[in-house]
Parts: structure tokens; C-alpha cells; sequence
């Protein structure tokens, strides 16, 4: 007979973990993805209620919307470098991966909104200007 | 057709040309296409379904995957971006 060994389960011996480590990392987890939910939901708000985002940032110029146009195409530089990155595109990453994602949809979103805004605001002006 | 060339729009241009990823004779030769025949068959020029914004046209820069995004009003074509494919997705799927 062919005595077929088995590793003995019972013998292995578990590393030790760090059980306050691991809490960091979940806490700080769960401290990103709250934080990036937040910055989603601020940007589809901002694009859901565009009057009201003129009126607060008083955008009445092309240069005041060219400001702003700045700002939100840095972000989405920071955004895309992010989406790029490995570490991001780990499976237990997916969650913030998909939070960085819609912020980048609502992001592009929200700069197509300004960019018509700035053209309306140049062509009044040379309306203004041809009568 | 008039061209009217935004500020994004020549960013967008610098940007890409640094990265050589276009070459400013492609763009070049785009808009003058434009100016010529603005519904010429290559620049497949067409007008997007946006509820805030009715006037959204775009072409794209033949033999690529780039868009010019632009507004048309009173026959003056105002370039707002150039943007890649993904872009060009993002900027019109909540609209």
C-alpha cells in the first residue's frame, strides 16, 4: 500500500498579523472612497444645477470661465495619471478605481457645460460690438 | 465658414503637439478643409444631441482618433477642444 501523505493543516502555523495595521488600512480605505464619493456627487450637482454654478462663481466673462476650465483640466490630468496607475487596477482597488472614473465622466461633463458657456459669452460680445 | 478659435482649443493644440501626437500640418490642413467644405465626407461633421447645449457640432481630424468640438452660431464656428476618442465619450454621455 501507498501510504499517501497529507500535510498535516493543524501544524501550520499562522502569521501573526498586526491587527492594528490592518485597521489603518481598512479606515483609510473607507476615508478615500467617502472622500471620492463626495467630490462625485459635488461635480454631478454642480452639472445638474448649472445656473446655480454661474451665479456662485460669478462667471459673466471668458476669462472668469477660462479660470475655472484651468482648474478642471488639471484635475483631469491628476484623474487620468490616477486611472493609469497599477496599483488602481488591483481587483480590492476596483471600488476606487470606479469612484475615479465617474468623477472623471462628470468632470469632462461639467468642462463641456463651461466651454459652451464661454462661447456664448464671446459671441454676445461681438454681437454687442457689431450693433 | 468662419473659424474662431477658443482658448481651450489652443491649449489642447499645444499640448498634443509637445506630446507629438499630432503635427500641427494635420490640424492645419483640418481646418482648412473646414473652411472650404465644412461637410466634406473625411471631416464627418455632425451635430450632437446635448439638452443644455443646442448648438454642440463636432468633426473629426481625418486619418485619427481626435474631434474638434465646437458651437456654430450665426456661421461662425467657434472651436472649443480637440479630444481624443475616451474625451471626446466623457464630454457627451451625460449631456
Amino acid at each position: 500500500m501507498v501510504a499517501i501523505q497529507q500535510p498535516n493543516y493543524l501544524n501550520i502555523e499562522l502569521p501573526t498579523l498586526k491587527v492594528g495595521s490592518i485597521f489603518k488600512v481598512i479606515s483609510a480605505y473607507i476615508t478615500m472612497a467617502r472622500t471620492l464619493n463626495s467630490m462625485r456627487k459635488i461635480l454631478k450637482f454642480q452639472f445638474n444645477n448649472f445656473e446655480a454654478f454661474i451665479k456662485i462663481y460669478n462667471l459673466d466673462t471668458p476669462d472668469k470661465v477660462d479660470n475655472i476650465l484651468i482648474k478642471l483640466e488639471n484635475m483631469s490630468e491628476q484623474h487620468n495619471i490616477s486611472l493609469n496607475n497599477a496599483l488602481l487596477n488591483k481587483w480590492y482597488a476596483y471600488p476606487l478605481y470606479y469612484l475615479v472614473d465617474r468623477i472623471e465622466d462628470w468632470n469632462m461633463a461639467l468642462q463641456g457645460l463651461l466651454m459652451s458657456l464661454d462661447v456664448e459669452l464671446v459671441h454676445q460680445e461681438k454681437q454687442l460690438n457689431d450693433n | 465658414m468662419i473659424i474662431e478659435k477658443r482658448t481651450r482649443y489652443q491649449r489642447d493644440l499645444k499640448k498634443l503637439i509637445k506630446s507629438n501626437t499630432l503635427t500641427l500640418e494635420k490640424i492645419e490642413e483640418c481646418e482648412r478643409l473646414f473652411k472650404d467644405d465644412y461637410k466634406h465626407n473625411s471631416l464627418r461633421y455632425h451635430s450632437i444631441k446635448c439638452k443644455k447645449d443646442k448648438n454642440r457640432y463636432s468633426i473629426t481630424v481625418p486619418n485619427t482618433q481626435y474631434r474638434i468640438l465646437m458651437s456654430v452660431k450665426d456661421n461662425i464656428a467657434y472651436f472649443k477642444s480637440l479630444l481624443n476618442h475616451n474625451e471626446y465619450d466623457r464630454i457627451n454621455k451625460n449631456c
